[in-house]
């Protein structure tokens, strides 16, 4: 235990470990809040589609040569979302399938992009790196660690202040439009803060993992929790417990952050399903 | 209401977009971990490497630095006596940086910020443990070592190029052979080569581990 101690007093000494630690918790954080509306919209594999479309984009950025590969990456993610959004609610291709088209389709293209036009001598790291976020959440710079406070600050702000209509129209959008709000520039708002909490959460775990940040949190907390608040609440606190334990387990023992992350979520998951089992509902 | 409501999105996606878009390219000259020449040599030397400890066929012959006849590969030539002094040179105390006491994720990392922000750790002495693997660049008619360090996921890897003591021992008569775990402690430095910057451990002692 005391080498335990040591090692991380050691290692946070780097200052990179200290972003990780502050990355890591502001994307579980984000993802989290928007994750049981995500779930309870039946809208939980967006977020799958939308991450391969983010590895499209970045393999789209990386054979451009862009500098900063948000400048691509976003905008097409948050086009993405919009799209998928009013696919969903026209007939000639359904959400389900509209998702699962973008979805391999996007993947299929960054993968063939980066081999053919590749501009690195290690084509299967930088996919590995990408899919499943290696160790890329430790090399994080500066300047990367002040765009996700700047970009998780305003999700954050974004859902405290639009918190109300966030749970109207998770429930009952014909209650929001009957109020006087439009429930279609909320649900955009949301596939936005979606496509936002994506491209950020690719340097955590991966855009293959992605969802799973936004998934296992919210089914946990609304295992044991009935309360709309109360599940919000619990759902940001696993996120944010999962991610440091994660990031401090792979850092002391070696292994994949982005897989220690959504091995801790799921063991919460099934702790929480087995309380919920055992409680006899 | 409304209207408040439609301001505040538009305000967030603004602020959204600009601040993707406002990440400073003002970073100082850094050393690429993926686009230049020696780089992509020492990968395709371990891709070779990689193919042939996967395949029974005798390797081939190594390029050699020499100008010389025909020079044995490193594989085949006894594995020399190394100097094993780097302790002594170097003791614990006066290492700046010591990867050999980290879990492989943290040395990943720290070597990716060595490459990143070089001038950081400039005149520190560095302690590394990974594969020995030469590379030879045609242009610059030279032969550069590397030792190299896989990550967690064994996906990706980051050479850190060594200079031998003062770079006075011959390759790959003294050398060990390719692919040997070593350890490597020397001073953290940077030079440009071709308009290039690079970064190497100079003067640095460099132990098998047995």
């Amino acid at each position: 235990m005391q080498d335990i101690a040591g090692n991380l007093q050691f290692y946070f000494s780097f200052p990179f470990v200290k972003y990780a630690l502050i990355v890591g918790v502001l994307i579980a954080l984000c993802s989290s809040l928007l994750g049981v509306t995500l779930v309870l919209k039946r809208y939980s594999f967006i977020g799958d589609g939308l991450s391969h479309v983010a590895f499209g984009a970045l393999a789209i950025a990386s054979v451009l040569k862009l500098a900063d590969k948000n400048i691509l990456i976003l905008p097409i993610t948050v086009i993405t979302a919009i799209l998928l959004l009013k696919t969903g609610q026209s007939a000639k291709i359904k959400g389900d399938a509209a998702i699962a088209m973008l979805s391999v389709g996007a993947l299929a293209i960054g993968y063939m992009l980066m081999n053919i036009f590749s501009t690195s001598s290690n084509v299967s790291g930088d996919v590995c790196s990408t899919l499943f976020g290696s160790t890329s959440i430790l090399t994080l710079t500066s300047d990367q660690v002040i765009l996700c406070l700047v970009l998780a600050v305003i999700m954050i702000i974004m859902f405290i202040v639009l918190y109300n209509r966030i749970f109207a129209v998770t429930f009952d959008e014909n209650f929001v439009t009957a109020t006087g709000g439009s429930a279609n520039t909320y649900n955009l708002l949301i596939a936005i803060m979606i496509a936002v909490i994506i491209v950020l959460g690719m340097n955590l775990v991966g855009s293959l993992l992605i969802s799973a940040l936004i998934i296992f949190p919210a089914l946990s907390a609304m295992s044991i929790l009935k309360n709309f608040r109360s599940v919000v609440i619990c759902s940001a606190v696993i996120s944010v417990v999962c991610a440091l334990a994660g990031i401090l387990i792979s850092i002391l023992f070696s292994t994949p952050v982005g897989s220690t992350i959504v091995i801790c979520d799921m063991v919460v998951f099934l702790i929480c399903f087995g309380i919920r089992k055992v409680a006899g509902e | 209401m409304k209207n408040r409501h439609k301001m505040l999105i538009a305000a967030a996606a603004v602020v959204i977009i600009c601040t993707a878009c406002g990440e400073n390219d003002n970073r100082p000259l850094t050393v690429s971990t993926t686009g230049n020449a020696v780089d992509q040599v020492i990968q395709d030397e371990i891709n070779k490497a990689n193919e042939a400890s996967a395949d029974p066929a005798p390797a081939q012959e190594p390029e050699s630095a020499s100008t010389s006849g025909s020079t044995p590969t490193p594989a085949d030539v006894p594995t020399p006596e190394i100097d094993v002094t780097g302790q002594e040179n170097f003791p614990e105390s006066d290492v700046d940086i010591d990867l050999t006491l980290m879990g492989s994720d943290m040395i990943y990392a720290t070597v990716y910020q060595f490459m990143y922000d070089p001038f950081t750790y400039e005149g520190k002495t560095v302690r590394i443990k990974g594969n020995y693997y030469p590379t030879y660049y045609e242009p610059t008619d030279q032969y550069y070592q590397y030792a190299v360090i896989q990550d967690a996921t064994a996906c990706c890897s980051q050479g850190m190029e060594f200079v031998w003591d003062d770079g006075s021992h011959v390759y790959p008569d003294e050398y060990p052979a390719e692919g040997t775990e070593v350890v490597v402690t020397g001073t953290f430095e940077t030079y440009k080569e071709e308009d290039l910057l690079y970064c190497r451990l100079a003067d640095a002692q460099m132990e098998p581990v047995r």
